[in-house]
């Protein structure tokens, strides 16, 4: 095996391959090579333990000023929108908008029967009342609500 | 703690404000450390930070737990810190000296580490900064936040292929930079 190949191996992060006759063929060449050696040292303690070692400390003001800001917003958000009805409002809303629709519908089902039977029912008892109004006038037993004009017309009649 | 709880989840995404510092103290060292070696300036590390975190807040309630919450966060960090860092131009990128002196003060207290190790600090930032922002990136969810290939899959949108051989190129790449004349020459 060259140490080309080795090198190439090593800049390869071989922790989750799982490869033991690739593992035992670099060991072995490991063992016997100094500059491959040398290579693996240079890149595992100059350049990759700095970066694993390389964490940063985070500022405390961050979080102070991100705190800030959502509570600021939050409190904005509570002046625009009454507190009581913004549970209603922001969770499901098309769902609130379906139900609102379907009550809507609901009602004017079940209205427009009633109102037909309400204007049929109005109609028959005008009919029946005039029909009565003309045979009582007929018969001259009642006085009507029927007439033919004023009493000159009447008269004329 | 090595994963946030869906308790916890569910509470900052309510709106629970206690619940958000929990994930933000979880999650932070990665976002402010990214952005810092993306933009290598401190203020404006800190304005992706918050950035970063104000996204989280106000889309915590669309997370929808098919990923883990830190290759999420991780995700929108990344593309939030490359997006600034195309947004700024590139200015701070390329000009070395003076911003490494910045941010190799600002990444640990050094006056603390022998001065092997300081040197050795001060290089690998010199290094990165001349790495491209891929292969930063990949280098820092690997070595420094110990992702697995899969979750840096995850979060760079990429293969498990395209991870092992973006890793190893960067790796080529850190190895060449180190051999090369470049740090004796300009650092």
């Amino acid at each position: 095996m060259k140490c080309k190949d080795i090198r190439e191996w090593l800049l390869q992060d071989r922790s989750e391959e799982n490869d033991p006759e690739t593992d035992m063929i670099m060991a072995m060449h490991l063992q016997e090579c100094a500059d491959c050696r040398e290579f693996q040292r240079r890149l595992q303690e100059d350049l990759l333990k700095p970066l694993r070692e390389a964490r940063v400390p985070v500022p405390p003001e961050i979080w102070l000023n991100i705190k800030e800001t959502l509570m600021q917003a939050e409190l904005e958000k509570s002046c625009l929108r009454p507190r009581l009805m913004s549970g209603w409002f922001s969770f499901f809303r098309p769902a609130y908008a379906v139900i609102v629709a379907a009550v809507f519908l609901i009602a004017a089902v079940l209205y427009i029967p009633y109102r037909n039977q309400q204007i049929v029912f109005n109609y028959f008892d005008s009919q029946a009342d005039f029909l009565l109004e003309l045979s009582e006038a007929q018969n001259g037993t009642e006085y009507s609500a029927v007439d033919f004009g004023t009493p000159i017309e009447e008269f004329l009649l | 703690m090595t994963e946030i709880d869906r308790h916890t989840i569910e509470q900052a995404a309510a709106g629970d404000l206690s619940a958000f510092e929990r994930i933000y103290h979880f999650t932070s060292g990665f976002v402010y450390g990214l952005a810092l070696r993306m933009v290598r300036n401190p203020q404006d590390a800190s304005e992706i930070t918050q950035d970063v975190f104000m996204k989280v807040y106000y889309k915590l309630k669309d997370f929808r737990f098919q990923s883990s919450l830190k290759t999420w966060i991780y995700r929108i960090a990344v593309n939030t810190a490359l997006n600034a860092r195309r947004r700024l131009g590139l200015r701070r990128t390329r000009e070395t000296s003076m911003d490494d002196n910045i941010l190799d003060l600002q990444t640990a207290p050094m006056t603390q580490l022998p001065c092997a190790e300081v040197e050795r600090k001060q290089r690998l930032e010199f290094l990165l900064s001349r790495l491209t922002p891929e292969h930063k990136t990949i280098l820092l969810l690997r070595e420094t936040e110990g992702l697995s290939y899969q979750e840096i899959a995850d979060v760079l949108k990429i293969n498990l292929n395209t991870v092992r051989t973006r890793l190893k190129r960067a790796r080529q790449q850190l190895v060449l930079l180190a051999e090369s004349g470049v740090i004796r020459n300009e650092m």
